[in-house]
């Protein structure tokens, strides 16, 4: 991507933002012990991370990175840093602690983390650098009168202009005038944007851009533009102009992909691309490396465009009944906490659990002398024996 | 009057409680010798809007050039319509200078410049 291949890498080479950039490097290179951290603010897509990173590597700097979900709980950041790490080092290394994303702290119910990263603040020996896309959070007022403020700003539309040109010459691409003034017209100061939009539209897809670019776009013309994509830059460009919450993305796609009959083959490969998207959203939940997200939409199209080329799946809305779907989603989570339990029981991981010995629970559990003992011995409620007693059933009649 | 981003400029008398929405409110920075600065910090959405009722005269805000300094006319730009009015960005480049060869190059060599 073009985005990730062009990204500076020297703190000269980032546009825009001049003043800001300037005092921030000046910041850091004056740093001292006791120094306030910095708190960078400013919409996305205008060069925060890149600078960042960029001003580290320069002043001769290892970054030590951890987002909003590392400093959820205290433990989790104390494990993470350890106060060793945070104020001394071994071969007398220059460390820069980058809290990116720190906006996320406040939306999440905390456990002792804020506290614990203004006590770290205070007392730690090496610079902290922190990024956020929103001030308007009252509950970050803290946070800012602790901090070197640094505002960021939307680049300029000629800058802008200037950015995407010179990526066109060095890909040895061409957009037309008009073209490229639309594009950076739509990406309202955000070069990650900008830069997307010019590698599609360049490649022969820019009668979609505007559609795409355009952060109105509902969840279904998204979810249209998705299947009627031609390219997987398109079907990306089309999930990220959507708003819908990655769960429901996954939730939506099933059910069209499940409206129309498809060869079993071709429905095992779709079924199995869209299961890994959605071990993806499991395990950022899991390991609340809610930054990941972003990566989400680019996974998805991926893994999916390639094996939806060719077949029929349109949008569907609401194929299957609400009730119905309830169950699914609902049986889902019973068989969850059966898997866990069961997990405990027999020291093993939940998925391990779920793949390698719940099949036999449940068919062990179709004989009258085990339910009892499996359903005391697994701590069931009335629902997950239910669950338990249905899938048992389909499983016994897969093996007939 | 012509108010340029990152140039000093004078204004003729105002009264107390103008002086404190320009300096508290809009973030506009004074110094008694210098003069007024307008900063990437200002609101020059209000300052002209503060401005232009306090001396009945349109107030223009202008930015400087970051590769040649020199002051850029807004409403000649093709993308005036996509600018934010009230939160101005810190610096453009001219006419002249977008269209120089290498003009990305030319603009990291001037923040090279800059930082040393």
């Amino acid at each position: 991507m073009w985005v990730e291949n062009y990204r500076p890498t020297n703190p000269n080479m980032v546009i825009g933002n001049e003043e800001t950039r300037l005092n921030f490097i000046t910041w850091l290179k004056n740093w001292k012990k006791k120094s306030k951290p910095s708190l960078i603010l400013g919409p996305p897509g205008v060069g925060k991370t890149t600078l960042v990173h960029a001003v580290a590597k320069d002043l001769g700097y290892e970054v030590l990175e951890l987002n909003a979900s590392d400093v959820r709980t205290k433990t989790k950041l104390e494990k993470r840093l350890g106060p060793s790490r945070i104020n001394s080092t071994l071969f007398e290394e220059k460390i820069l602690i980058f809290l990116d994303e720190v906006d996320g702290i406040y939306g999440r119910q905390d456990k002792g983390g804020i506290e614990f990263l203004l006590d770290l603040i205070k007392s730690s020996r090496n610079p902290i650098v922190m990024v956020a896309n929103v001030e308007e959070n009252k509950k970050m007022i803290k946070l800012i009168k602790s901090a070197q403020v640094f505002r960021f700003q939307r680049i300029p539309p000629k800058l802008l202009e200037m950015i995407v040109k010179n990526i066109l010459q060095r890909e040895d691409r061409t957009l037309n005038q008009v073209k490229l003034e639309m594009i950076v017209r739509d990406a309202n100061g955000d070069v990650r944007a900008a830069v997307n939009s010019a590698q599609v539209a360049s490649s022969g897809s820019e009668d979609l851009i505007s559609e795409l670019r355009d952060i109105q776009i509902s969840p279904i013309e998204s979810l249209k533009i998705f299947f009627d994509s031609s390219t997987s830059e398109e079907a990306y460009l089309a999930l990220s102009g959507c708003k819908m919450q990655p769960r429901d993305k996954i939730r939506a796609i099933f059910q069209s992909i499940r409206s129309i009959e498809l060869d079993r083959k071709k429905l095992i490969e779709i079924m199995e691309e869209l299961s890994k998207a959605d071990e993806v959203v499991a395990k950022i939940g899991k390991t609340q490396n809610w930054t990941l997200l972003r990566y989400f939409d680019r996974i998805l199209a991926n893994s999916l465009f390639p094996t939806l080329k060719g077949t029929n799946v349109r949008y569907r809305e609401q194929i299957l009944p609400w009730k119905l779907q309830l169950r699914i989603w609902n049986d889902a989570v019973q068989l969850k906490k059966i898997s866990s339990s069961l997990a405990k029981q027999h020291h093993l991981s939940s998925k391990d659990a779920s793949l390698l010995d719940l099949p036999y629970i449940m068919l062990l559990s179709k004989l009258k002398n085990y339910e009892n003992r499996i359903v005391s011995r697994l701590r069931l409620d009335e629902s997950a024996v239910k669950v338990l007693q249905k899938e048992a059933q389909k499983v016994s009649q897969e093996i007939r | 009057m012509r108010i340029i981003v990152g140039e000093r400029f004078r204004l003729p008398q105002v009264e107390g409680d103008i002086f404190r929405s320009l300096v508290k409110e809009a973030g506009l920075q004074y110094d008694k010798t210098k003069g007024y600065l307008a900063s990437s910090e200002t609101d020059l959405g209000l300052v002209t809007k503060i401005l232009g009722n306090a001396l009945k005269e349109e107030v223009v805000v202008m930015l400087k050039c970051f590769i040649c300094g020199a002051p850029i006319e807004c409403e000649e730009c093709k993308y005036k319509d996509a600018c934010q009015s009230s939160k101005v960005f810190q610096s453009c480049i001219c006419k002249d200078c977008e269209s120089k060869e290498e003009v990305s190059n030319i603009y990291s060599m001037r923040f090279t410049e800059l930082v040393r």
